[in-house]
């Protein structure tokens, strides 16, 4: 019992000798945590005459109710930039859905495609507007039906593009436009109602 | 009682002749003073530097060391590229192996419309999954290793540096550089406000 308990002890005594060399070897520890990388945001907000900012109107800005040919309706729309990084240009495109209900019998043509209607909705006026400059924004778009005008179908399928943006202090910019049922737009479209949805985007580099 | 007397003063002149040759022996004595024993140094000294190009702002803390050394580059965006450098040299005496930990953090932080809009949520941030890293060493000797290849993921990143154990002789210095970027690709709005931290241990031991 007694050489036992000996043995015992000596393990003890030889396991707290090995503990204390292996913390006492020398070690040096240097630290560089809190390495960070952050990033920025982008974040367009818009508003049509209000005072609060939107991410999007849901709010109609271009009605033309039981228009005719050659009536047509103006809109203006803001931007601006509350993100903390510089974007470097805005974008507008459309899209478009048409409701065709049956007749009048005055409707020469039922279910009329969106884009053939959209193609008589005629852009007269866009202008862009940054800081205290105006970019005429209709010669940017391209003629992409080849009906000789700038309409509502080019707007959607060649869009306008690398409008410029401020690149100092806030961002900010607008965009005044005007749309016109196409005076020689015919019978096709009586009772034709075309939901257009304008598309806005801010975009961070040149090449997009 | 003559011839005892006699007898006992020749063993007394003898003895003291015996004796003074005894104590007329060469003798010389050296000494050796001064041995000392100093212990080693083992001083791991860690210095960093960072540079960026395209969007964000770089600010590095404590480059040289003494204290966490570390950099923040805040407002990055797709397109942005950067290169860590960390310079570790052993100061001491001794050498040691350097072994290295990497933790790393993805936190979502604000969700942003345009997030919300890919359907994000606040579980945690994409920004270790939208960045790519690569990672070389350069070794004591001036030669290099690629340890990770460009275009990896900080996943690969700290895989590798938890490998390391590189021996670092007195004087020796090792770099590792760390390249990184935030490539453009397809719903970069995921990352926007996200961010990433490196938490890094560098440790020299005996």
């Amino acid at each position: 019992m007694k050489s036992a308990l000996t043995a015992i002890l000596t393990i003890a005594f030889v396991s707290s000798l090995l503990g204390a060399g292996t913390l006492a070897y020398f070690s040096d520890t240097e630290t560089s945590s809190g390495n960070t990388l952050t990033a920025g945001t982008l974040d367009l907000k818009i508003k049509d005459g209000g005072l609060i900012w939107r991410d999007g109107i849901a709010t109609a800005e271009w009605t033309l109710s039981n228009m005719k040919p050659g009536d047509s309706t103006y809109g203006s729309i803001d931007f601006k930039n509350f993100g903390n990084l510089y974007a470097n240009h805005m974008e507008i495109t459309a899209n478009y859905t048409i409701t065709d209900p049956p007749g009048p019998e005055s409707d020469t043509q039922e279910n009329t495609p969106a884009d053939e209607m959209a193609s008589e909705m005629v852009l007269t006026n866009m202008v862009y507007a940054y800081d205290s400059t105006e970019v005429d924004v209709l010669p940017l778009i391209s003629d992409e039906n080849g009906n000789g005008k700038k309409d509502l179908y080019d707007l959607k399928y060649g869009g306008a593009d690398n409008l410029p943006l401020s690149q100092v202090g806030v961002q900010r910019s607008s965009i005044d436009m005007t749309v016109q049922l196409n005076p020689d737009a015919g019978n096709n479209f009586q009772g034709d109602t075309l939901n257009l949805t304008m598309i806005f985007t801010m975009n961070q580099h040149s090449s997009q | 009682m003559n011839k005892l007397l006699t007898s006992l003063l020749m063993i007394g002149v003898v003895a003291a002749m015996a004796g003074a040759a005894t104590w007329a022996n060469f003798s010389d004595i050296e000494t050796s003073t001064g041995n000392t024993f100093t212990a080693g140094t083992l001083d791991l000294v860690g210095q960093v530097t960072q540079v960026h190009s395209g969007s964000g702002t770089t600010t590095v803390y404590n480059p040289g060391g003494g204290a966490n050394f570390y950099w923040t580059v805040s407002n990055i965006a797709p397109g942005s590229a950067g290169t860590d450098v960390w310079t570790l040299t052993n100061g001491g005496s001794i050498p040691g192996n350097l072994t290295i930990a990497l933790t790393t953090t993805s936190n979502e932080n604000t969700l942003m419309e345009p997030e919300l809009a890919l359907n994000d949520n606040v579980d945690d941030g994409e920004l270790d999954n939208q960045m790519t890293f690569g990672l070389v060493r350069t070794n004591p000797d001036s030669s290099t290793n690629i340890l990770v290849t460009a275009g990896s993921t900080i996943a690969v990143v700290e895989t590798a540096l938890d490998a390391e154990i590189r021996l670092m002789g007195s004087g020796e210095v090792i770099i590792y550089t760390l390249t990184w970027t935030l490539p453009d690709i397809t719903n970069n709005n995921f990352v926007q406000s996200d961010s990433l931290v490196l938490d890094i241990n560098f440790v020299l031991n005996q």
